[in-house]
């Protein structure tokens, strides 16, 4: 294969991207605040030729030829393109939630779209790097507008405290993948994915210990950012703290990015280190599973109960890297796509419960049908997929994962995850005991109602509700075509 | 035609919930006819169905997910269209009795009854696994949220119990689902594909599996360590809420025993007989005892319902054509003497809002028409001759006394026999206890003595119902007609399965010794 040439043309939805961040930060400080709105034109526009180019391929079901650009630094491959799909679609998805959020303060509309869209194409790069120092890069890219956007709401102490927690407890991570970087080039005198992979285990006997202690320090800035269970502490904190509008992009741009990046180093290093790589993700596996569920149980809070949640979810992902072949990835895929259209969701009802109720607890939920039925239906919609409970898509994603984790011989650990999954069920359900069982608050009811903040967020909502029930119903459309592109990309990962 | 049955009611249930809440008359017009509709086009089933074919029929097949092998594909046997039949009569019943007796939110209500109906006949006709499980799943969200919201003082605490404690065993269920298609090799959750695989698991991994499936069905029956999630989900609930709940969701475990357990397993169904038909039995006596001694109606037919089920699983274990007929009739009969109990019952408690036997009491005097309904019915549910339970629980007790497990232990399924038929007598003593303190003897209580009498719509919920249960007593023939030829391929599986192979075995081995002990000899 020819890994040397350029192939500029590969990296294009990326690129546009790029170009579309540049133009937002420029014409912003050209146009006055009245006129901020045009931004949103712009980023609009660019994003949905963004997303044309990112599914050309995927359309076309035609097998890439060239899997990489820039000389073997950037994979473009099937992963690729569907890492782009869920990314894109869920940044082109969270714009649209926060567009009238954002336009309450037109000042922040510049920054607030740049930043999104960097985050995005950080995501994008770590995912898809080819090189450990492109993913480095990634990382940074990534994390940087993460760390302001938590903080977006700079009135809002929590939000201030957010950010710098992210940050600090950010740049630990990043200093151990570096770290981790450093030990990989000792042990196999490259930093490039493809050649570690052509290197065999025999030549870096001397160095495998070296190697192996490298991997699990990658792992471990990689858990960091995925939010697993020994590295976890900042989750509940941060998403505490940030945004609602924009909290389930974070938790999910994250999460696509972090298991895409573990799936290329799976393939990388488990011919080379097998065993022991296997053993990490064992142990975080139940630790994250076991513990997340449990600590989300305790809490009375929406948002921490979301976030820990999140870490339970980012388990059972990790179940998929376990199972290592097709049906493993291609479930991860799907999981993928559900969780991050659903987290929003979520998040976005439960901002919308602050706007109405004025708090995050549980007992704000009470009696949610009868003041506004449709969020609550919504909520029940992305509870039930959360907990796994068809006939919401994410039955679907937890069935391909377990599936593919049983038919890896890892019946134990989906036995561990299913039993944990029922803690999930309980504090799911917790929610709809609130909203359909308990009765409304007095103050409530007699409230005057305030108005619904936003066309865009409602259509967004029911758009988000309407793939996660057709994908429920007809889970095939999108998980078959991930099966075939994923075994092609097996076979052809990393050499092409 | 299956699909069609299936869906209609989810069809319904969407319509329903179009039509503004304050429309009640147009809510329950339009649930009357999508539950008539369905039960309707169930009746046509009878039609087409050929009665000596054991096999599947009427089936669908259609692809689904196929890079998974996951298959669209339904179709009934003389065991399934019995529950499937159960399930769309008293659906409407449980609609109409709901639109008279439900004063708040009946569009939600109904829309969730139809909701329910879809998982319930989908559970007893899917033939693909994950179809079958995701039905068996489905249905736990509209009974969580009738017993939730609609139910009686602790319905939260009950309804979180019982889909905690349902989830639970299905989890593990799918896991074993999972494993047997791996084992299986072709990419396929097709019912027949699994059943084979299931014969080439390793003896230690087809017991696991064995009992991941087993405790899925027993939480559902619910069998007697598992039963503590029931009585606490049909006191809370509603009344069209119990009637499901006890009419058909409780089937689904004795059914899912039948259609799964036995033809994967039949090998470990027979090693386990012994302990499971104990347990059945142990159900029958304690949830009797129990059911005695409760304060409150619904909680004793709650009990009294365990206690019956327990007879299905015990004829259902005999492995024997007998008792395998009495388990599956003894379900349809339960069904329907249990779940027009409980419209009694809500009947009573709409009135004066207790359902404490002390607060009664006399009953008969003020209410004639009530209290022949509630005789008879009560008199089915015990079992007298000429009415339906009869014939069930005999035929239990009849396979039970010869039982297949009667080889492994001599005397066992006597002793268990003996044991279970005092069931019956137990039966009669709380029945018929709380019969005599709730309707009989002078007026207790002053407030009691204006009660009206059943109105039309009670009447009719409850005449259809009086009328099968006197139909099944005197021609039992009709019902158990089509089970036969399903029901006797599967005790030629178990019985293929278990072989007294093991004797032949012995017999010729012991030819084959002393053949070579004979040569030896003549060698000498």
């Amino acid at each position: 294969m020819n890994y040397s040439g350029l192939n500029t043309g590969n990296l294009l939805p990326e690129i546009l991207l790029f170009i579309l961040a540049c133009i937002i930060l420029i014409t912003d400080l050209f146009i006055s605040e009245k006129n901020k709105r045009s931004l949103w034109d712009i980023s609009f526009f660019g994003l949905l030729v963004v997303l044309f180019t990112a599914i050309k391929p995927f359309m076309s079901h035609r097998l890439i030829s060239i899997p990489t650009a820039f000389a073997g630094q950037a994979f473009t491959d099937e992963l690729t393109i569907f890492l782009r799909l869920i990314i894109i679609s869920a940044l082109f998805a969270s714009l649209i939630f926060s567009y009238d959020w954002v336009n309450r303060t037109p000042k922040r509309t510049g920054i607030f779209l740049f930043l999104m869209i960097i985050c995005a194409l950080g995501g994008l790069l770590l995912a898809n790097a080819g090189d450990l120092i492109v993913m480095v890069i990634g990382l940074e890219i990534l994390s940087l507008p993460l760390y302001v956007l938590a903080g977006f709401q700079r009135e809002n102490k929590e939000g201030r405290e957010a950010s710098f927690k992210y940050f600090i407890l950010g740049s630990f991570a990043s200093a151990f993948l570096l770290l981790g970087i450093a030990l990989i080039f000792g042990a196999f005198q490259s930093t490039s994915l493809i050649q570690i992979f052509q290197s065999k285990a025999s030549t870096i006997t001397n160095a495998l210990p070296v190697a192996k202690i490298g991997s699990v320090l990658i792992i471990s800035a990689l858990a960091f950012k995925g939010g697993l269970m020994p590295f976890y502490a900042w989750i509940p904190d941060v998403y505490r703290g940030s945004p609602d509008y924009i909290v389930g992009f974070m938790a999910s741009v994250a999460k696509v990015a972090v298991f895409g990046t573990l799936i290329r180093i799976s393939l990388v290093f488990f011919p080379v280190i097998g065993g022991s790589f296997l053993y990490v993700l064992e142990f975080l596996y139940i630790a994250t599973v076991i513990l997340g569920n449990l600590m989300a149980l305790w809490q009375n809070d929406i948002k921490r109960m979301l976030a820990y949640s999140s870490i339970a979810h980012a388990g059972y992902l990790l179940l998929g890297i376990m199972a290592h072949g097709k049906m493993g990835f291609s479930a991860i895929i799907f999981y993928l796509l559900i969780y991050s259209f659903t987290v929003m969701g979520s998040f976005i009802i439960t901002g919308l419960v602050k706007h109405f109720r004025g708090g995050y607890t549980l007992s704000h939920f009470d009696g949610l049908y009868k003041d506004h039925p449709i969020m609550a239906l919504l909520m029940t919609i992305f509870m039930f997929t959360l907990a796994g409970i068809p006939p919401f898509a994410g039955f679907w994603s937890k069935l391909f994962l377990f599936n593919a984790a049983v038919s890896a011989d890892f019946e134990e650990f989906a036995v561990i995850g299913v039993l944990a999954s029922i803690l999930g069920v309980y504090y799911y359900i917790r929610v709809m005991v609130r909203m359909y069982m308990n009765p409304a608050p007095e103050a409530v009811s007699t409230q005057q109602k305030t108005a619904f903040p936003g066309f865009f967020t409602k259509i967004a909502l029911f758009a988000v509700a309407i793939i996660i029930i057709v994908l429920g119903f007809f889970p095939g459309a999108f998980y078959d075509s991930a099966t075939v592109f994923m075994s092609n990309f097996i076979h052809t990962f990393p050499l092409g | 035609m299956l699909a069609w049955i299936t869906f209609i009611p989810l069809i319904g249930a969407a319509t329903i919930f179009l039509i503004s809440c304050e429309n009640r008359r147009a809510i329950e017009t339009w649930g009357m006819f999508f539950s008539g509709l369905t039960l309707f086009l169930s009746l046509l089933l009878l039609i087409g169905f050929d009665v000596n074919n054991p096999g599947m029929q009427l089936q669908i097949n259609r692809l689904w997910i196929p890079n998974l092998g996951i298959n669209f594909r339904m179709g009934i046997d003389g065991i399934s269209l019995w529950m499937v039949l159960l399930t769309a009569f008293l659906t409407p019943i449980a609609v109409y009795f709901s639109a008279g007796s439900i004063k708040k939110d009946l569009r939600e209500f109904l829309a969730l009854l139809l909701f329910l109906e879809t998982g319930m006949i989908g559970v007893f006709v899917s033939l693909d696994l994950v179809l079958f499980y995701i039905f068996w799943e489905v249905m736990l969200i509209p009974m969580y949220f009738l017993i939730g919201v609609w139910g009686a003082e602790r319905r939260i605490y009950s309804a979180v119990k019982f889909f905690l404690f349902t989830m639970f065993g299905s989890v593990l269920m799918l896991i074993a689902i999972l494993v047997l298609y791996r084992e299986a090799g072709i990419q396929s959750f097709d019912i027949e594909v699994l059943k084979t695989a299931a014969q080439s698991l390793t003896p230690r991994m087809a017991v696991v599996l064995f009992w991941f499936f087993f405790l899925a069905f027993a939480i559902k029956v619910p069998v007697f360590p598992f039963h503590t999630w029931l009585p606490d989900a049909h006191t809370d609930a509603p009344t069209a809420g119990s009637v499901i709940l006890a009419g058909v969701l409780l089937k689904m475990g004795t059914y899912g025993f039948l259609r799964f357990s036995l033809p994967m397993f039949p090998h470990q169904c027979y090693d386990f007989a012994l302990l499971i038909s104990s347990l059945a039995v142990i159900g029958i006596i304690y949830a009797a005892w129990v059911a005695t001694m409760q304060p409150d109606m619904k909680r004793l037919i709650a009990y009294s319902s365990v206690s019956h089920l327990g007879f299905s699983v015990l004829g259902i274990f005999s492995f024997t054509l007998e008792g395998m007929t009495g388990g599956l009739l003894h379900m349809v009969n339960h069904g329907l003497s249990t779940g027009a109990l409980f419209l009694i019952v809500g009947m009573l408690y709409d009135r004066t809002h207790t359902k404490l036997i002390e607060r009664f009491g006399g009953i008969t005097r003020i209410m004639p028409f009530f209290s022949v309904c509630f005789l008879l019915v009560m008199l089915s549910s015990i079992g007298l001759p000429g009415l339906n339970g009869f014939v069930g629980e005999f035929l239990v007790l009849v396979g039970s006394a010869k039982a297949a497990h009667e080889l492994t232990f001599p005397g066992a399924s006597y002793i268990l026999t003996v044991c279970a038929a005092t069931g019956v007598i137990w039966g009669a003593v709380y029945m018929l206890w709380m019969f005599q303190r709730v309707m009989l003897g002078p007026v207790k209580h002053k407030e009691n003595e204006n009660l009206q009498d059943l109105n039309k719509r009670e009447k009719w919920c409850l005449i259809p119902i009086i009328v099968l249960c006197v139909v099944i007593g005197i021609f039992p023939k009709l019902l158990i007609k089509p089970m036969e030829a399903p029901l006797k391929e599967l005790v030629r599986i178990v019985q293929q399965a278990n072989q007294p192979v093991s004797r032949v075995d012995q017999i010729t081995g012991l030819e084959h010794q002393m053949h070579e002990f004979g040569t030896q000899r003549g060698d000498q």
